[in-house]
């Protein structure tokens, strides 16, 4: 079993070099070209309305304008695979379900030949958006902690808190790398956003628990026998195959959704789908070069320090 | 370990079908034209508003509404009641109502109603809003400001029961009232006192009707007539139904999603999870052989548990809205199942690589395989009930425990993430029954079996 070894610690300085430079690149991206924030979190309205026939979309706006009080703006979108063609309305400002009906009305009754139908709309008071974002930070936050708890306390004996703090980082890194596909693909940030967050949390931090625990069970093994880092080593090289495999058939599931939803132009579902696929390799990643590199060097640091004796 | 019976893994595979089948499909028996429901199938999903589409709208207090003073807890709480008998009479039944007693909101969702392709959303939600405090005023006359001079001689609490009624005799449709005891009581001297006056009729602000007093009232039946169409008529003797709000609601969110859109992507989700499952079970048998395609058996069993357990298959696990995120959660706790079987598998490879027994390195493979599962899995439990805990219902008893520090939030944005948490923690309550022990069974089931013996079939050399 002892046979040739990949050293998976040999370039971990690459491996804080490619992270923070994702990271960095993320904060670029953000920075400069803002993100694209559904009106979930914005609030705001958003009215689209099937038609047929030619329509203009200065008329749209003037009638919409006319009806709720409000600046509006109309672009058209139409369905690759259906043929459909919808006329998208949106309205900064949120509004009523009576104001909904007028614009509604009056759209209906301006374009008689368009035969114009609401199909979709929406209306969000930004404050309720913000709490449910606010609520999901910190039921993460919760999460999280309650978890680096429970890593720590079962992986006593190769470093417990130092586990769990690795654990947690790594977490981090992959939800970055998650935000990283919103802000770059201009994926929009909506209620799922958060669905698509907390699976690759379970994904990162499933991962890593994977390789600690191939770790500490080497460690009950082989005891000191072995030092952190080899220990680390050979576990990586022993959990290799299992990562590629697992990571694998799971991506090749997450492929077909990614395919059916592209054919069938559900955006709605690819831009679900698509972030996660890339927080799921960004997972594999962490957990099998950059966590162990940290939990190592945090266990060498440990170790070189002299320990307090107990009274 | 005792060792395995041949008979096991047909036994474990046989329960997996009848699963597959009767979850799918449901099992129901006709009988003439009546259809009786034992077990629901894969057709009585409830999906959620953002897969199937719907309604989802917020209504809040406005801010003109003088509250001071105003038990605030109990009216909403009324206020809900309100809603949902109004949701009822609308005849929309599968409904989520929740009432959010720290931001006085209250939230409402509904699928939309099968094959109907009049329903106005917008028009519904807005009568849901409405007060609809029915009152009657001795006289006609209005004061400057166009409310009611005269003095209130009945209100809608005093009316039993309301019904719109044709009037086959002359045409046209109007309310038929049949007043309580004590209102039959105030209706009677009121009648008494304004007899060849006018009593006028107030639904919120408005005069729906003025009619003439033409003899004393004693029974408790009075009718509202006013040039009603047959909407108007029932919309009227709904409102008066479900009673009337403590103050006029207003809607500060709502979003309707259309069925179209909704169900094309049902079907081709529906689509992709075979296909899916169906590449998993191929892959897995190519890369891990025999434990390989018994893995494969139970990621199946395995999906179909988490289908069955929102489909309202068993009796004592209630139907699940099924959301995005509620997909999100399947396809989480779905990977881990693979993960499950896949770190099996690979120890058990190992272990035969090692030169041990075949029994022994698939009783070995299970027990250092599931310390791991173990451990990931908890962690996903420790996240689910986070989850459900945030945004579940507030009476749950995750929600109690986590209340003091969500408590500020209230119950609003339940929903979605709720679905995840719930798809989660029960997606990982079956990676403990399908992916470790119906693996196992299965597995050393085929063992005992002569020609299954081949260390190959398990990763190892021939």
């Amino acid at each position: 079993m002892f046979n040739k070894q990949f050293d998976f610690l040999k370039n971990a300085k690459l491996y804080y070099i490619i992270s923070s430079a994702i990271i960095a690149v993320t904060i670029l991206v953000t920075a400069i070209l803002g993100l694209k924030i559904d009106i979930e979190f914005k609030g705001g309205s958003i009215a689209t309305y099937s038609y047929e026939g030619e329509i203009k979309l200065s008329d749209v706006e003037a009638e919409a304008k006319k009806a709720t009080g409000y600046n509006a703006s109309a672009r058209l979108s139409e369905s690759a695979a259906t043929g459909q063609k919808n006329v998208i309305i949106s309205i900064a400002e949120e509004l009523t379900s009576e104001q909904q009906i007028k614009m509604s009305d009056a759209l209906e009754k301006g374009f008689k030949d368009n035969k114009i139908s609401l199909s979709n709309s929406e209306s969000v008071d930004a404050m309720n958006g913000r709490d449910f974002f606010v609520k999901c930070l910190i039921a993460v936050f919760l999460a999280v902690v309650l978890m680096m708890i429970y890593i720590a306390f079962r992986f006593k004996k190769i470093g417990g808190w130092n586990a769990g703090i690795t654990a947690v980082i790594a977490l981090v890194h992959d939800l970055i790398v998650c935000f990283a596909v919103y802000a770059i693909f201009r994926i929009e940030i909506g209620g799922n956003f958060m669905a698509v967050m907390l699976t690759i949390l379970g994904y990162s931090i499933n991962d890593t628990i994977v390789v600690f625990d191939r770790v500490r069970e080497n460690k009950n093994n082989f005891g000191k026998k072995l030092s952190d880092r080899e220990n680390m080593n050979l576990s990586l090289n022993q959990s290799l195959q299992r990562a590629i495999n697992t990571s694998l058939t799971t991506l090749i599931a997450l492929t077909v959704v990614i395919v059916v939803s592209l054919a069938f132009n559900i955006t709605s579902m690819f831009d679900f789908i698509f972030p996660m696929a890339v927080g799921l390799i960004s997972g594999v990643y962490s957990s099998l070069f950059l966590a162990p590199c940290i939990w190592v060097t945090m266990q060498e640091k440990a170790a070189s320090k002299p320990r307090k004796k107990r009274v | 370990m005792k060792r395995a019976h041949k008979a096991t893994f047909f036994i474990v595979l046989a329960i997996i079908i009848a699963l597959t089948y009767t979850t799918l499909f449901g099992v129901s028996s006709m009988y003439g034209d009546k259809k009786t429901v034992y077990i629901k199938g894969g057709n009585d999903i409830r999906w959620g508003i953002d897969i199937r589409g719907g309604v989802d709208a917020t209504f809040t207090v406005p801010d003109d509404v003088d509250t001071k003073g105003m038990d605030m807890n109990k009216a909403i709480g009324s206020a809900e009641e309100v809603i949902k008998q109004r949701l009822i009479a609308q005849n929309i039944t599968d409904y989520e109502v929740y009432g959010d007693y720290t931001k006085n909101r209250i939230v409402v969702r509904f699928p939309w109603k099968e094959d109907d392709e009049s329903f106005d959303p917008e028009a519904a939600i807005a009568e849901l809003g409405e007060t609809a405090v029915l009152s009657f005023y001795g006289g006609a006359e209005t004061d400057t400001e166009g409310k009611p001079a005269g003095e209130k001689v009945l209100d809608g609490t005093q009316v039993k029961e309301a019904d719109a009624v044709y009037d086959s005799n002359q045409g046209g449709w109007y309310v038929s009232l049949s007043l309580t005891t004590d209102g039959a009581a105030a209706f009677s001297t009121a009648t008494k006192e304004y007899l060849n006056d006018q009593i006028s009729i107030w639904m919120d602000d408005s005069m729906i009707s003025a009619p003439t007093v033409n003899s004393q009232i004693t029974d408790g039946n009075a009718v509202i007539t006013g040039d009603f169409t047959a909407e108007e008529a029932e919309k009227l003797a709904r409102q008066i139904n479900s009673g009337s709000l403590p103050f006029k609601l207003e809607v500060s969110n709502f979003s309707t999603i259309s069925p179209e859109l909704g169900l094309g992507a049902r079907d081709a989700m529906v689509m992709a999870g075979i296909i899916a499952l169906a590449l998993i079970f191929i892959f897995m048998t190519v890369l891990y052989r025999l434990p390989g395609f018994v893995a494969g058996i139970a990621i199946i069993g395995q999906a179909v548990g988490a289908i069955a357990c929102v489909s309202g298959y068993f009796p004592d696990v209630p139907s699940f809205t099924l959301t995005l995120p509620g997909i999100a959660g399947m396809i989480l706790s779905i990977g881990m199942g693979v993960d499950a079987n896949v770190l099996t598998a690979t120890r058990i490879r190992e272990e035969i690589m090692d030169g041990k027994t075949l029994d022994g390195s698939i009783a070995l493979g299970f027990k250092r395989g599931f310390v791991t599962v173990f451990d990931s899995n908890i962690t996903m439990v420790i996240s689910a009930i986070v989850l459900m805990g945030a945004f579940g219902p507030t009476s749950s008893l995750f929600a109690k425990v986590l209340s003091p520090l969500f408590s500020w939030f209230g119950a609003s944005t339940a929903g979605s993430i709720y679905s995840f948490g719930y798809t989660l923690l029960v997606g990982v309550i079956l990676n403990f029954i399908f992916g470790v022990t119906a693996s196992r069974l299965m597995l050393q089931s085929l063992a005992q079996f002569k020609a299954l013996r081949n260390p190959w079939l398990y990763g190892g050399k021939k």
